[in-house]
């Protein structure tokens, strides 16, 4: 793997809620490589979010870091001041969301908003950075860039939004950029438009990329490395085409059967292979494994001891006991 | 046990599965909604919002029909005007041979129990004060079937037959998942036993694993009670998995309406083809380099003249900017609403093609 961006170790993000403490995160590792897009997959509650915003150290104020590390350019983000973060956000480390609407100030011009990152970070002249925005919207693939430096966000559609929130990211050349569902709010003829631009980008800046997304499809096509994320932990990593050929951990297969088939034969009773029960309470959680409850291989030591990440292969971890060397 | 309840709600047997040959459950005859458009400071002409430009087509007793489109091309505005929520600004709704609009207010609510919908958001669609219960007696009441003691039954056996348990009859919305609110959703749907139930993006807020058991539950359902479904959603592979014969709509209109398995297999009209290529596939694409359409959707209040696709389609001519194409049957079931289907192309693989084509907007 190339050189690492960013290195999260044994991450706990806990919440404090009136049903008691829930445990969101708990003790995530994940290392980011220079140029490299990482997929964190998982569904609702699942902690993939929460990851990404303990990163950005942009959890609300009922959530808390109570252990481990975010190594980022030879510091811990973990145990950053709110100062250090200021600087950390925008510039080294740049946020994309699912929403580009309500990331957007909906009364400035887009081109000040994209100006205004980079007279903030890169202490440019309000001229300067009005010229560089241009040539930011013009790279991301906003037509005629020049007239739209004067648009408001509401005059955009949904994807030129996104193309605007991913030049605001671009502006200070960050080394990662995460990006939070970033195609899920737009149609999927918009959508296969924002991955190409994501991956050109990556190409072209060589920034590394921490992508969140519900979507395996998503992931397949964009990512290089994948973690699949269940009740807080990875369960597996693997390289993309490792993670599709091969599967392991149950709920990865189990999440990849239930997901309809765009070609092949279509079930003869038209039912799809589920994942049977529910994701388990995270402030309850069961001794043991986190998946036995829904999981058809599940043993007596899953019902007791839990398992670790471990490498089968050179670069495909899975948290089960199954794959237990 | 269910069939004999639905025996002894209106008194009569449920119907038999129709054969394919008799006429259609639900008719659309030239459908169009037209919503008026804002009227902007010192202008005074008033553009419409063509949401649904002249829509025809037949569902069959026991079917699925899926509608597929992206943001604005008018599927669920066309959901709402086939249960007259939306009345059609033109065109007919014909329900078992019967304009819906000619009927009297109290027919169409006598009509209203064979025609239901469930929407996207299980959220917003229950009432946050009141139990499963009262939700689910509500349409009883309403209709004056059976006595409380018989609904109370009817409730717990509609609870078990969409997965739920008869205790749940005493919560409120708040205390299940959004899986378990669809499920409500269904049961409230399938409450008073109708015909055709209209699907709107029904699974497409949950997640994947959630989205399989409630996809289930309403193939089982079908099967179960002879429900037809018109299935509206954006996601191809959900439509694929779950519809006998699929719509694509863009604009407002039919591009294309082909059974399910033709339509995946070779696609006819050229945004159809667009559409399906943009889905990202699980693993390494087998069928050749991906198409990405340029530019952005145009708007309903000011669609391209004729052909709407025909500045992002890559295989436009000089006539599609100039003859709207009508819907025709290009091949036994298939319908494509283009000047140039593909029809005779080599397939996919080696058909050589560019990697980003069309207009830029």
């Amino acid at each position: 793997m190339p050189e690492e961006v960013i290195s999260i170790r044994n991450l706990h993000t806990h919440f404090r809620t009136e049903d008691g403490v829930v445990k969101s995160v708990r003790g995530v590792d994940l290392d980011i490589g220079r140029g490299e897009v990482v997929g964190l997959v998982g569904e609702s509650g699942s902690g993939k979010s929460v990851t990404a915003h303990s990163v950005m150290r942009l959890i609300p104020p009922s959530g808390r870091i109570v252990e481990g590390q975010i190594l980022f350019e030879g510091a811990d983000l973990a145990q950053a001041s709110v100062r250090q973060m200021q600087k950390v956000r925008g510039d080294r480390i740049a946020m994309i969301f699912q929403e580009p609407m309500t990331s957007l100030n909906p009364v400035l011009r887009v081109g000040e908003q994209v100006a205004d990152v980079l007279r903030l970070h890169r202490g440019l002249s309000k001229r300067e950075a009005l010229d560089e925005a241009r040539d930011l919207l013009g790279r991301v693939g906003i037509p005629d860039p020049q007239a739209r430096l004067a648009s408001f966000p509401h005059e955009l559609s949904g994807g030129q939004r996104q193309r605007v929130m991913i030049a605001t990211a671009l502006a200070c050349r960050p080394q990662l950029i995460i990006a939070d569902e970033p195609t899920t709010a737009l149609d999927v003829t918009i959508q296969a438009q924002i991955l190409d631009l994501l991956r050109d980008l990556k190409r072209d800046f060589g920034c590394s990329v921490l992508l969140i997304t519900h979507d395996l499809g998503v992931i397949s096509e964009t990512a290089d490395r994948v973690a699949v994320m269940y009740a807080g932990q990875i369960v597996e990593v693997a390289e993309v085409a490792a993670l599709f050929d091969e599967p392991m951990h149950p709920y990865t297969i189990g999440l990849m059967r239930s997901v309809p088939r765009l070609d092949g034969d279509l079930p003869e009773d038209r039912l799809l292979p589920v994942i049977g029960g529910v994701v388990p309470n995270l402030a309850e959680l069961p001794a043991g494994c986190a998946f036995q409850t829904r999981c058809p291989h599940v043993h007596e030591r899953c019902r007791s001891q839990e398992p670790l990440l471990h490498a089968v292969h050179s670069g495909h971890q899975v948290r089960c006991w199954l794959h237990d060397a | 046990m269910m069939l004999e309840h639905t025996a002894s709600i209106d008194g009569t047997m449920p119907e038999q599965m129709a054969p394919r040959d008799e006429a259609p459950l639900l008719q659309l005859v030239d459908v169009r909604k037209y919503f008026p458009g804002r009227k902007l400071f010192f202008k005074t002409g008033l553009t419409a919002v063509k949401a649904v430009d002249g829509v025809s087509l037949s569902v069959r007793r026991g079917e699925t029909l899926g509608l597929v489109g992206e943001s604005g091309c008018g599927k669920s505005t066309l959901g709402r005007c086939i249960l007259h929520l939306d009345p059609p600004t033109t065109g007919q709704v014909l329900f078992e041979g019967r304009d819906l609009a000619t009927l009297s207010p109290e027919e169409m609510r006598g009509r209203r129990r064979d025609m239901q919908i469930v929407f996207q958001d299980p959220y917003s669609a229950l009432n946050p004060r009141k139990t499963v219960g009262s939700i689910l007696t509500e349409a009883y009441r309403i209709h004056g079937l059976l006595t409380p003691a018989q609904r109370v039954e009817r409730v717990c056996e509609l609870l078990d037959m969409v997965g739920l348990r008869a205790e749940h009859i005493h919560r409120y919305p708040h205390e299940f998942s959004g899986g378990q609110r669809q499920r409500i959703c269904i049961a409230r749907a399938i409450a008073l036993d109708p015909k055709l139930v209209i699907a709107d993006e029904a699974v497409s807020a949950l997640d994947v694993s959630v989205q399989a058991q409630v996809l289930n539950l309403m193939v089982a359902l079908q099967k179960r009670l002879g429900l037809t479904y018109v299935f509206i959603s954006h996601d191809l592979r959900v439509v694929r998995h779950i519809s006998d014969r699929v719509g694509v709509m863009y604009l407002g209109r039919l591009v294309e309406l082909s059974d399910t398995a033709s339509l995946y297999r070779r696609p006819l009209h050229p945004y159809a083809e667009a559409l399906l290529s943009a889905v990202p596939r699980l693993g390494p694409r087998k069928d050749g380099t991906r198409i990405v359409l340029k530019g952005d959707i145009p708007s309903a209040m000011n669609a391209p003249s004729g052909c709407a696709f025909h500045p992002r389609c890559p295989h436009r001519r000089e006539r599609c900017a100039v003859d709207v194409p009508e819907l025709r049957e290009h091949a036994p079931g298939r319908f494509a609403a283009c000047h140039y289907p593909l029809l005779d192309q080599p397939a996919p693989q080696e058909h050589n093609r560019v990697q980003s084509i069309g207009a830029s907007a």
